[in-house]
C-alpha cells in the first residue's frame, strides 16, 4: 500500500509528473480526435463533388 | 528498393500505399507507447538525483526528438517539391508541419514543466530551449503561410521554400543563442547527463521514442491519404474508390 | 545581352532614382525608428546607469520594426503595377534585379539611420566610442536584416490578407543578427573584445545578401505563376 500510494505520488512530484504526462495523453486523444473528424469532413466533401 | 519510391510519388500508388501500412504502424505506436509508458512509469528505478520527477524524460524527450526530426523531414519534403516538382512532397509537407508543431509545443511545455522542480524556473534563456521556441515559431509561420496561399499547390511551393531557408538559420540560430547564453551568463545549465544512462531506463525510453514516432507516422499517413483523395478528386481513380466505399 | 553589372546598375540606378522622388516614405520609416527610440527612456524607470545598457538591444529592435514595416513597400509599387511581371520575361536574373532593388533602398536608408546615432547616444547617454561600435554595427548588420524582412514581404505579396505573421516569419530568421549586432555593442561596453562579432555579423550579412535574393526570385514567380 505504501508503495502504491509512493508511486502515485511520485516521491512528492505528483503534480508535475502527472501534469506532463496528462499533456502528453491529452494531446493523444485530441489528436485521434481531429483526425477522425477530418476523415468524416473529408468523406463528406468528396460525396458532394461526386454528386453533383 | 528505387523503383518502390518512385512509384510511391504518383498519388494513386501513395494513397494505397498509405492505407496498406496503416494498421502496422498503429499496431507498432501501441506497443511501443504502452510497453514503454508503463515500464518507465511504474518499473524503472528512481533517478538517484532527480526522484521520481525524473519520469517526465520518458514524454519528453521523444517529443524533442520527434520535433527535430519532422522539421528534417519537412526539410527533404521541400527538396523533393522544388527540384523534382513531387506533389505528393508539398501534401505531406503541410500534414509533417502541423505534427511538428505540435511535438514542439509539447517539448516546451513537458521541458517546463521539468525544470520547475529541478532548477526552481519555469523557464531560463538556455540555447536548447531558446532554439526549440523558435523552432516552434517556424512550425507556425509555416502552417500560417500554407493555409493563406490562394491556391494549395502555389501554399506548398510558398511553404517549402520557408521550410528550406528555416532549416538552413536553424543551426545558426542555435549557435548563436549558444555563444550569447555563453557569454552573458558564465556555466550554460545542462538539461540532463545523456551520456552513461542505465539500460533499465534506456530500454523505456527507447520504446516510447518508437511509440511517438510510430504514433506520428500513423497520423501523417493518415491524414496525407484523405489529403491526397480531396486533392486529387478529379481523377477517375478516386471517382471509382468512392463509389465503392460507403460515404 | 546585357551583362551582369550593366543589369545589376541600371536597377540600382532606377530604385534610387524611384526612391528619391518619394522620400516621405524613407522619411517615415527613420521617423518611426526615431520616435520608438525615443520614447524608451520615458517609459523605463529614470536610471542613468540602466539606459546604456539597453541601449543596443532597444536600437537593434527598432531597426527591425522599422524595417519590417518599410519592406512591404519595396515590392508592392512594382508588383501591382505589373513591373515585376515585366522583369520575368525579360530574360534577365531576376536575383540580381531584386538584389539591385534591395541594395539601393538600403544605401538610402542607412544615411538617416547613421545620423540618428549621434542622437542616440545623447537620448541614452553613450559615450563616442561606444556609439560608434553602435554605428558599425548597425552598417554591418542592416544589409542582411533588410534582405530578410524582404523576404518576409515577398511571401505576403500574393496572399489574401496581410497579418501579423509577417513578423512571425521574420523574427526567427533574424535572431542571429540581432544577437551578434546587440552583443557587438555590450561586448565593447564592457570592454571585452568585440571583434568577432563584427566578423560573425558580417558575414552573416553578406551570406543573406548573397544566397536571399534566390529565394526571393522563387517566392516572386510562384507569387506570379499562379
Amino acid at each position: 500500500m505504501t508503495t502504491l500510494l509512493h508511486w502515485v505520488s511520485m516521491g512528492g512530484y505528483a503534480p508535475y509528473v502527472w501534469s506532463a504526462y496528462g499533456l502528453v495523453g491529452l494531446f493523444l486523444v485530441l489528436q485521434l480526435l481531429a483526425l477522425r473528424s477530418f476523415k468524416q469532413r473529408s468523406l463528406r466533401q468528396l460525396s458532394r463533388w461526386f454528386d453533383r | 528498393m528505387w523503383k518502390f519510391l518512385y512509384q510511391l510519388a504518383s498519388p494513386k500508388n501513395f494513397y494505397r500505399f498509405t492505407q496498406r501500412v496503416q494498421p502496422w504502424v498503429a499496431a507498432l505506436a501501441l506497443f511501443g507507447l504502452g510497453l514503454g509508458l508503463t515500464w518507465g512509469l511504474v518499473f524503472a528505478p528512481a533517478d538517484f538525483q532527480q526522484g521520481e520527477a525524473y519520469r517526465i524524460m520518458y514524454v519528453h524527450v521523444p517529443c524533442a526528438f520527434l520535433s527535430l526530426a519532422l522539421y528534417a523531414w519537412m526539410g527533404f519534403l521541400a527538396v523533393l517539391l522544388l527540384v523534382w516538382r513531387i506533389k505528393i512532397a508539398g501534401i505531406l509537407l503541410n500534414v509533417v508541419a502541423e505534427f511538428g508543431a505540435c511535438m514542439a509545443f509539447l517539448a516546451l511545455a513537458t521541458g517546463s514543466i521539468w525544470g520547475k522542480p529541478m532548477w526552481g524556473a519555469w523557464w531560463v534563456w538556455d540555447a536548447r530551449l531558446t532554439s526549440e521556441l523558435i523552432l516552434l515559431l517556424l512550425y507556425l509561420a509555416v502552417l500560417i503561410t500554407g493555409q493563406l496561399a490562394k491556391q494549395r499547390a502555389e501554399g506548398d511551393r510558398l511553404t517549402a521554400i520557408l521550410a528550406l531557408v528555416g532549416l538552413v538559420d536553424l543551426p545558426v540560430i542555435h549557435y548563436s543563442v549558444y555563444w550569447w547564453n555563453t557569454l552573458h551568463q558564465g556555466a550554460s545549465l545542462r538539461l540532463f547527463a545523456k551520456p552513461t544512462i542505465h539500460s533499465s531506463m534506456l530500454y523505456p525510453l527507447l520504446l516510447s521514442l518508437l511509440g511517438l514516432i510510430s504514433f506520428c507516422a500513423w497520423g501523417i499517413l493518415y491524414k496525407a491519404g484523405y489529403e491526397v483523395l480531396l486533392r486529387e478528386r478529379r481523377q477517375t481513380w478516386v471517382k471509382e474508390l468512392c463509389e465503392e466505399k460507403p460515404a | 545581352m546585357k551583362g551582369l553589372w550593366q543589369v545589376f546598375g541600371h536597377f540600382f540606378k532606377r530604385e534610387l532614382l524611384l526612391q528619391c522622388r518619394q522620400l516621405r516614405y524613407l522619411l517615415n520609416s527613420v521617423l518611426f525608428f526615431f520616435i520608438f527610440l525615443s520614447i524608451f527612456p520615458l517609459s523605463l524607470p529614470y536610471d542613468r546607469a540602466l539606459l546604456p545598457i539597453l541601449a543596443p538591444g532597444l536600437t537593434w529592435v527598432a531597426i527591425l520594426l522599422s524595417f519590417l514595416i518599410s519592406a512591404d513597400r519595396l515590392l508592392l509599387q512594382d508588383y501591382e503595377q505589373g513591373v515585376m511581371e515585366q522583369w520575368l520575361l525579360s530574360g534577365d536574373s531576376l536575383g540580381l534585379v531584386l538584389c539591385a532593388k534591395v541594395m539601393a533602398h538600403w544605401f538610402l536608408t542607412l544615411l538617416p539611420i547613421l545620423l540618428c546615432c549621434p542622437l542616440i547616444a545623447l537620448l541614452f547617454g553613450l559615450q563616442g566610442r561606444e556609439m560608434g561600435l553602435l554605428a558599425a554595427s548597425l552598417l554591418c548588420g542592416t544589409p542582411g536584416l533588410l534582405f530578410l524582412c524582404t523576404l518576409a514581404a515577398a511571401f505576403g505579396l500574393s496572399l489574401k490578407q496581410k497579418p501579423a505573421f509577417m513578423a512571425l516569419i521574420v523574427l526567427p530568421l533574424t535572431l542571429p543578427l540581432l544577437i551578434f549586432g546587440a552583443g557587438l555593442v555590450t561586448l565593447g561596453m564592457q570592454g571585452l573584445a568585440y571583434t568577432g562579432y563584427l566578423a560573425l555579423l558580417s558575414a552573416l550579412s553578406l551570406v543573406c545578401i548573397a544566397l536571399i535574393p534566390w529565394a526571393l526570385s522563387g517566392v516572386i514567380r510562384i507569387s506570379h505563376a499562379a
